[in-house]
């Protein structure tokens, strides 16, 4: 196992942000971790990153205690893109993603160039790369910032398996461009890296996910193949709104149910008299 | 704006034009004062000691040169220690000076000048007790600014704002209780001003600064991490809670230091790094260096000004600065507001 968790819990005072959750991932696989807004998936991602201090449970990566690790080691064989990004200096593009590079700072500086052109053109972002970071839409800084952790992580190491963490990777992407991210983790998971990613929409789970886990109110619902854990009855159930599911064992996808959804009564005050 | 394509690339380039640049300013510095020497002499003295005599040789080493030293090296340090204040708060409004740093060895330094110089020699207890007082207002304010794990930077400079109101009524307090003798430096202390520093400062003084910069200047990539953010920097192998602590304590060490050789030298820690990022973008592998340099650059500039200006009189370099970097600093708070940097 590349990542293994086991019994995660964490509270914020008398509140239970994560109560025993584990979670498995080995080379090669993409998790995808779900839930409602709320559910505890950051949580969790900041807890596998080592962002928050484990309060119960144990995390292990490479069979090695998180903790353990020391950072510079760590940040050749694991990467992490965050949800929000805050960088607000005028980088140029590609030296943004050459940050990524900073863990491997030893190696020849014309290999360090090729792997930042290759993952600027890999995410679709060789044409913004003498751009500023500050110029650039939400989407296209995601991209960035995903090409930048990409690069962190590029070269198979030498022992132990590399890691991607992933906290919702297309939330500001088109539709075009989450399926390119998630065909990117998939390309990586075939070179053996292990991928975790939350997503908020089960179709892609469905269509790049190995194994997921549902979240609902800091506790696993289910685990499992996303066909298995996914049911019509559990999303309805968690997310309290109607789906199908198709019954296609290859490509499985999710609608909500009715061609279109009871209008919304707005409050009184709100509607025009 | 214009980058350049590869970072490094072009750094060379741009380090000989600011060495040149300040060579010649060196030698106009060198030449320029009551006693006027001919930059043409200055040059023909370097292969023939004979070409100059005797006192223009002592003012030449006595006096100019280590001031040159001292206007060099201060420069270079506070622009040095800028650019590394606002990388550590990812703030482009951050300085020793705005945020109360400076102050704060300001007050402890007149504080050992009115009552401690029996205690401890000043060449050894000014630069301490000035460190001592930069330390404890950075703690201050960088504590006072944390609000649920973040700086918030309005917070900080508030503070900052208070910090240097309290210093200056504290120094006020101070001299109405000094002696003539100690009335004059501390008075003195509030406008930064190169003229007191003896070569027994310098040479305590000078290397503290150099180290304290060049700790600075060797960060520059793990500078350029912590400007993606805290997290994101510790997720590249950098150990920020220790580049925190020490990038501090190298402020606080290039500010009080600065403090205790010539006083309250305020804004070349904003102005400098500022230039130096419209000129070539914010990649500290250029920004660190080049604040050094122009640092050094600017603080010459101002203090040939101030001592040449009103010749026999002189201007304490601090009110040059200030003069400046006052109008500077509102100019880029104009250029913020609105933005989420502030918040």
């Amino acid at each position: 196992m590349t990542l293994h968790a086991d019994g995660l819990g964490y509270r914020l005072g008398a509140q239970h942000l994560l109560r025993d959750v584990s979670l498995s991932v080995g080379p090669g696989e993409v998790h995808a971790i779900l839930g409602p807004n709320g559910a505890g998936k950051s949580t969790l991602l900041n807890l596998l990153a080592g962002d928050r201090r484990v309060q119960a449970g144990t995390i292990a990566f490479n069979a090695r205690p998180l903790t353990d690790w020391p950072l510079p080691q760590l940040a050749t064989l694991r990467a992490v893109l965050p949800q929000r990004h805050e960088l607000s200096f005028a980088f140029a593009v590609e030296d943004v993603v050459a940050m990524g590079r900073l863990p491997a700072s030893a190696s020849h500086p014309a290999r360090e160039r090729a792997i930042v052109d290759a993952a600027l053109r890999l995410t679709a972002t060789d044409h913004l790369r003498s751009r500023p970071y500050t110029a650039l839409s939400g989407g296209e800084r995601a991209r960035v910032q995903f090409a930048r952790v990409l690069a962190q992580i590029w070269d198979p190491p030498a022992s132990g398996t590399r890691l991607l963490l992933l906290d919702e990777p297309t939330a500001s992407l088109d539709l075009a461009h989450q399926h390119h991210c998630l065909r990117i983790a998939r390309a990586f998971a075939a070179q053996g890296v292990a991928v975790i990613a939350v997503l908020h929409d089960p179709n892609l789970v469905f269509a790049y996910a190995d194994s997921a886990t549902l979240l609902c109110c800091g506790e696993v619902v289910a685990q499992g193949v996303p066909g298995e854990v996914l049911t019509a009855a559990r999303i309805e159930r968690v997310y309290g709104i109607p789906v199908e599911v198709s019954a296609e064992p290859d490509a499985p996808w999710v609608r909500v149910a009715g061609n279109r959804l009871d209008p919304l009564l707005l409050p009184e005050a709100l509607v025009d008299r | 704006m214009l980058h350049r394509a590869r970072p490094g690339r072009g750094l060379s380039r741009r380090v000989a034009g600011l060495v040149l640049a300040l060579a010649c300013v060196c030698l106009v510095a060198l030449s320029l004062g009551p006693v006027p020497i001919a930059p043409g002499r200055l040059l023909a003295a370097i292969g023939n000691a004979t070409a100059l005599a005797d006192y223009e040789h002592a003012v030449l080493w006595q006096i100019r040169l280590p001031r040159i030293v001292l206007a060099l090296a201060i420069g270079a340090a506070l622009g040095i220690a800028g650019a590394g204040m606002q990388a550590l708060l990812r703030n482009p409004l951050a300085e020793p000076g705005l945020v109360g740093v400076s102050s704060g060895a300001a007050l402890s330094a007149a504080a050992y000048l009115v009552l401690g110089t029996g205690l401890v020699p000043v060449a050894l207890g000014l630069p301490l007790a000035s460190f001592a007082g930069a330390a404890i207002a950075a703690w201050a304010v960088l504590r006072l600014a944390l609000v649920g794990g973040r700086t918030q930077v309005a917070t900080m400079l508030l503070a900052g704002l208070a910090l240097n109101a309290v210093a200056g009524a504290g120094i006020g307090l101070l001299s109405y209780v000094a002696d003539d003798f100690a009335l004059r430096a501390v008075t003195l202390w509030m406008f930064g001003s190169l003229a007191r520093a003896g070569l027994a400062d310098l040479a305590v003084g000078v290397p503290l600064l150099l180290i304290a910069a060049t700790w600075i200047g060797l960060r520059a990539r793990a500078l350029n991490a912590l400007l993606l953010g805290e997290a994101e920097a510790r997720h590249l192998g950098v150990d920020v809670e220790a580049l925190k602590r020490r990038l501090t304590l190298a402020i606080v060490v290039a500010a009080g230091i600065a403090v205790a050789l010539a006083g309250i030298i305020g804004f070349v820690g904003l102005i400098v790094p500022h230039l130096v990022r419209l000129w070539v973008g914010p990649d500290h592998r250029l920004v660190l260096p080049l604040s050094g340099l122009l640092g050094a650059l600017l603080l010459l500039v101002a203090d040939t000004l101030a001592r040449t200006l009103f010749m026999p009189a002189e201007l304490p370099v601090g009110i040059l600065t200030a003069l400046v970097g006052g109008p500077f600093f509102l100019a880029l708070l104009l250029r913020y507001r609105g933005g989420a940097e502030l918040s």
